[in-house]
Order: C-alpha cells, then structure tokens, then sequence
C-alpha cells in the first residue's frame, strides 16, 4: 500500500470518532484506492517502456532512412559523375583533328559544372614530349575557349611547376591573387602566346584564384577557383581527368591512325605516279625508236625539198640577170640611135614602136628586144618584161618560203632525233662557272646577232667555291643556250608590249651541302599558272608558227635529270619567270 | 674530172645536175649516177680503168648498202675517193664509214657549199 495511504488509514484508526464499520470500509476504499493506484502505476510505468522503445526504435528507422537517402544521393552523384565522363569520352572520342580540340574547354567546362565542382576558370594542358611544349587549352570566366596556347616546357615559371608535377603524376596546388593573374596575362601577351587581355580576362581579373592540377596520362587538367576545393571536389577533379585520359588517348591513336593511313595514301599515290611513269616512258622509249625512223625517213625528202628550192633561187636568179643584161645591152642601143638621131634634128617620136623595129635589127636578139621595148612602152603584145620580173621575184620569194619551212621541218627533225636518242656522252668534271660564263655569253651574242636583237643586261652572280662538277658538255651546254634563248624570247615579247622595260637576265649559281643550284631568273612576262606543268612536255610551246619546235624545254629537262637534276620553275605573270636547276 | 653519185632516190641526179649547172658546163666536171650499190660496181667495171675519181654515195639503200660499197670500191679500187652521203649521221654510222676508208661523211639534207668546197679541193689537187 502506498505510504500516504497507509498514513492515511493510521490516522482514521486513531481517530475515536469513526466507529468500527466505518472505518472498516474506509479502510476497503483506501486499499481499493491503493489498487487503483498500484494498477494505474503499472499502466503508466508500461506506457512510458513502450514509449522508450518506441523512440529507440524510431531513432533507429530515422538513422536507416538517412543512410538510405546518402546511398541514394551518391548514387545519383556517381552516375551524374559516370554520364558527365561517358559524355567526355563520346565528344573525344568524336574529335578527329587538332582543331576540334579546341572544343575541349567548353566540354569540361560543362562537366565541371554537372559535377558541381566549383570553379571560376578551367582547362586542360597536353604535354608534347617531342615539342617540348605544352599545348594549353583554356577557357574564358564565361566558359568560351581562348585559342590554343602552345607554352614552351622552359621558361615560363607556371608552367615549369605543372610540368614538374606532372611528371611525378601530383595534383599541383598554386594561389594567385590579383596581381599575380595580371602578371601571368602580361607574360602571356609579351612573349605573343596571347593575343588580347580583354578575351583572356573576359571583364576582370580574379581577386583571389586557387589553381588546381590534376595529372593525368597526357596531361594536366586545370580547375581554377576562388577558394581552395575540397577533398570531394579533388577527387572529383581527378576521375574526370582520368576519364579525359582514356578518351585522349583514344583520340591520339586514331590520330596516329589517320596519320598512318595519310602515309600509306600518299606512298600508293607515288607508287602510282612512279608505275604510270614508268609506262609513260616505256611508251616514249618505243615512241623514240619511231620517231628516230621517221626523222630519218623525213629528212631524205626534206633533201629535195630544201636543195630543189635553194637551186630553183639560183636559177631564177641566173634568169634575172640574163634578162637584165639584155634590157642593159638595149637601152644601150637606144639611147645611141636616140643620140644620132637627135643630132639630125627628128623628133623623139621617132621612138614610137612603128619606127622602131628596122633599128632593132642591129639587135642579136631582135624579138627579145622588141619585147622589151613593147614592154616599156606598154602597148602591143606578146611578153610584159616587168610582169615577168615580178613573177620571178615573186616566185623566187616562194621558193624562199618553202626552203624557210623545210629547214623548219629539219630543225623539227633534229630535235626529235636528239630527243629519241638520248646522249652517249660521258659524264666529265667541268668546271660549271666558265661553261654557264661562256654559253650565257654566246646564247647573248646569238640573240644579237639573229632577228629582232634587245639589249639585255646581264648580271652573272657565279658562287666561287663551285669547281668542278661532273657532266656532260655538249648536252649541258644546250640547257644553258636553251633557257637563255628562252629567256631572251621572253623578255622580247614583253618590250613590245611595255615601253618602259629594262630586259635583265640574272645568272647565278650556289654551292650547296650536296648539290648545285643554277638559277636563270628573267623579268619577261612569266608562265602563265595553267601551262606551267605543261611546258616540259615534249611538242608543247607557246610560241607562234615557225618560232618553235615545243621540244626545247622538254630536251633540256631530259638533259637535266640525265644529270641527276631536277628543274623547278618559279614565276610570276607580268614579272619574272625562274628557272632553278639543281644537281646533286 | 668524174664524179659517181649513188643513191636509190632518182631525183638526186636532177639535183646535183642542177647544182653543179656551171661546172658541168664549164666542162670542169662530169657528173655520173648510179641507182644502187650494184648499178655503181657496174659503172665502175665498164672502163678499165674506170673513168671515176670520186664518188659519193648514200649509206641507206635497199639491196647492197653504202657502206658495203664502201668497202668493195675500196678492196677494187683504192685509188677512187669515197664519200659518204646519209641522213643517218649517227656516230656508229660515222665511225663504220670512216674506219672503212671514207673520206668524209656528209649529212642530209646536203650542204651544197660545203660539197662544192669538197669538189672545189679534188680539183685542186688534180689540177
């Protein structure tokens, strides 16, 4: 019974006033009481038990459902995480040159942010161990990419610091602040690595940046904050660095692949052009031997052509001089019995025809003469001496044309002939300064000499350390004469066109390590671009009708590669035409 | 003085007749033709001994070849001069022609001048 209770009865049993029966059921209600009581004791001591438990297990599922709503949380981080390098590694992976690199800055840029790193510039370094530079590609505040940067490994101090870092593999930590930036952009614009502050700064310079670089396999990727990262940040950092890592790499191999299958093409291409080369000059070998025959076959015909022509001129000219002699001997005649008759006082009508032929009989050749004389006179018939003076003129001038064009013809055949042939000679040291001196000279003294002479200026820039060097005269010799006369032709036609030209050839020649270089420069009027190639090709020639054969150049560069030498032709329409032959 | 001219082109004796017009007619020299290598060895058998002094042939004829009448002319008749004729003047050709015995080697199409300098010289060392 509980003690107040107890006191409780104590004190009615002590009370006298209370009678027996009532205190015997007092007593009953205290101790009901006290039932009640000890019964609503329990309960409450139950209640409080379940509650204690409850709350214990309350705590408990609160604690679970927290841990629950971590897991979920990084899972949704890690996956955020894994689709941000999945996306990394798609948008490398899809990059094929060095130019969409550039796309690298805006991509991790956008990366960073779904990882939710925190970061106010970033961007990646490539180490170009071959280069010896770092390819730098960075962003602006507001996530554009600033063009590559290429930074030398020496040098610059930053940049010496992350490459230290990278080869050990370390994150690289470095604090800025404003001056510093300002230096770093300075640096950057003096040494022309950057061309405007305002793109690099993009408004202003960070009072306070942290730099962060996390190495990768390649590289450094580069977060730039206002405030230090945290560990999470870092690791973060660096799985996206890792992730940038395979997918570089990937994109270096298929780099390297594109650079080799680049290669095998070009190879395939020479060996094609080498092969179609090779058919081409089978072809012309056989074409050579045909061409030897039929030059030759050519020339017999030609023979007749160009001695038939030159006799037919003396003929006419044996003719001319007979019927000249004549005339000669009758106006002789005439002009005496003109005299005579003068002296006796008649009149000069005495030399009308109708009295003539009685004194023409004084002539060994009365009929010759009195053609002649009907002739002059221009009346009666028979032959016209001055028609028939002009039609020998004439047909002597025929005559000629047509030797004129058969020694074309042969000049034609001669070349071809040198062409199909090839040389014999035999390769001998020359001394390359006297041979270009003595053949630019004669092919000058030619020009002078043939049609249509220019002045030229001739400035010779011959390299004394040239000695000797193997070749065949007779065939070398003609490349000289050939480019000059080439030349000579061009600079001839362009004083016709432009009054105020100074003609110059310039000869020069240089001593390499292992070759010779001749250069033969004129200021005529160039090549013009779409015959360039063309004009060593055999038959190809610019110029008009009888001025040539096309087989000039075409001969001179057989002659050059039988030197072990190649012709390069520089020009420039209006300006200068270039021809550098090289031997090695 | 006679000269024998062999070449399987016809028109050859219409040439040479006309270029050499004033020194046939000032009787200085006579001209023969011969049409191939054969027709020349006939010629040159018919007189004993025979009438010519020179001759220039063309290398390049069908049957007997100026060069193997080079030859023949030269192992027969050693003392007539044989000049060669060609449109072939290669120096293979050239060095058979000379090795042979040849005189000279002419080239085609044919330089008058220097064929009439040629016969000018025999002249004047028959003179």
């Amino acid at each position: 019974m509980k003690s107040h209770l107890k006191q409780l009865l104590e004190m009615l049993e002590g009370v006298e006033s209370i009678n027996d029966q009532q205190l015997e059921e007092m007593k009953k209600i205290i101790q009901s009481v006290d039932k009640d009581l000890t019964i609503a004791e329990f309960r409450l001591e139950r209640t409080i038990k379940v509650k204690r438990t409850t709350s214990i297990l309350l705590e408990e599922t609160i604690e679970e459902l927290e841990q629950k709503r971590i897991a979920v949380e990084n899972l949704a981080l890690e996956s955020s995480r894994q689709a941000s390098l999945d996306r990394i590694r798609a948008e490398i992976a899809s990059m094929r040159s060095t130019k969409d690199l550039q796309q690298i800055t805006p991509l991790i840029w956008k990366e960073l942010k779904n990882l939710e790193i925190p970061f106010i510039r970033c961007g990646v370094f490539i180490m170009d161990e071959e280069e010896q530079n770092i390819h730098t590609y960075l962003s602006t505040p507001n996530g554009n990419s600033i063009a590559v940067l290429h930074l030398p490994y020496q040098g610059i101090p930053l940049a010496e610091n992350i490459l230290s870092a990278w080869k050990n593999q370390i994150i690289y930590h470095e604090h800025w602040d404003k001056k510093d930036f300002n230096n770093w952009t300075d640096n950057l614009i003096k040494q022309g690595y950057i061309q405007s502050k305002e793109i690099y700064e993009s408004g202003s310079s960070p009072e306070n940046l942290e730099l962060h670089f996390s190495p990768f396999k390649q590289g450094m990727l580069y977060i730039g904050n206002i405030e230090p990262l945290s560990e999470e940040s870092l690791n973060l950092g660096q799985s996206l660095a890792e992730a940038f890592s395979v997918a570089y790499d990937r994109y270096e191999d298929f780099k390297r692949l594109e650079t080799a299958k680049e290669k095998v093409e070009i190879t395939l291409r020479e060996l094609r052009a080498a092969q179609e080369q090779l058919i081409q000059q089978e072809k012309l070998a056989s074409l050579g031997q045909l061409t030897a025959g039929i030059a030759h076959e050519i020339k017999n015909p030609l023979n007749f052509v160009n001695n038939f022509s030159e006799v037919s001129i003396e003929l006419i000219e044996e003719i001319k001089e007979e019927i000249l002699k004549e005339e000669a001997k009758v106006a002789n005649r005439q002009e005496r019995v003109l005299k005579s008759k003068t002296e006796t006082g008649n009149d000069i009508s005495y030399l009308e025809p109708e009295t003539m032929p009685h004194l023409l009989d004084i002539s060994p050749n009365p009929n010759f003469s009195k053609e002649c004389n009907q002739a002059k006179s221009g009346t009666g018939s028979g032959m016209d001496i001055t028609l028939i003076l002009e039609n020998l003129e004439d047909i002597k001038s025929n005559l000629h044309k047509i030797h004129e064009h058969g020694s074309r013809a042969d000049g034609i055949v001669k070349s071809m002939l040198m062409h199909s042939r090839g040389s014999d000679g035999i390769l001998e040291l020359t001394p390359l300064n006297s041979i270009i001196k003595e053949y630019v000279n004669l092919a000058f003294h030619g020009m002078r000499a043939g049609k249509e002479p220019i002045n030229v200026e001739i400035d010779m820039q011959l390299d004394e350390k040239i000695g000797d060097i193997p070749m065949i005269e007779d065939d070398f010799s003609r490349v000289i004469l050939n480019l000059c006369n080439n030349a000579f032709d061009a600079m001839r036609s362009k004083t016709q066109i432009s009054s105020n030209f100074n003609p110059k050839l310039t000869v020069k020649t240089q001593s390499e390590t292992h070759s010779v270089i001749i250069i033969i420069e004129d200021n005529g009027h160039g090549i013009p671009h779409e015959i360039k190639d063309k004009i060593l090709q055999p038959f190809f020639t610019t110029k008009k009708g009888t001025q040539g054969t096309g087989l000039g150049l075409s001969i001179t560069n057989d002659i050059v590669k039988a030197h072990r030498g190649t012709i390069e032709i520089e020009t420039e329409i209006g300006l200068f035409t270039r021809f550098i032959l090289k031997l090695t | 003085m006679k000269f024998l001219i062999v070449d399987d082109e016809k028109d050859v004796e219409m040439l040479f007749r006309q270029k050499f017009r004033k020194e046939i007619r000032s009787g200085l020299i006579e001209l023969e033709f011969a049409f191939s290598g054969k027709e020349a060895l006939e010629h040159l058998q018919n007189s004993q001994p025979p009438d010519v002094l020179y001759i220039f042939s063309d290398i390049n004829m069908p049957g007997m070849s100026g060069l193997e009448l080079l030859e023949k002319v030269k192992i027969q008749f050693p003392q007539i001069q044989v000049s060669m004729i060609s449109a072939y003047g290669d120096d293979d050709n050239y060095k058979k022609a000379i090795d042979s015995g040849a005189k000279e080697f002419f080239t085609k199409p044919i330089d008058f001048n220097t064929l009439k300098q040629e016969v000018q010289e025999m002249l004047d060392e028959n003179a």
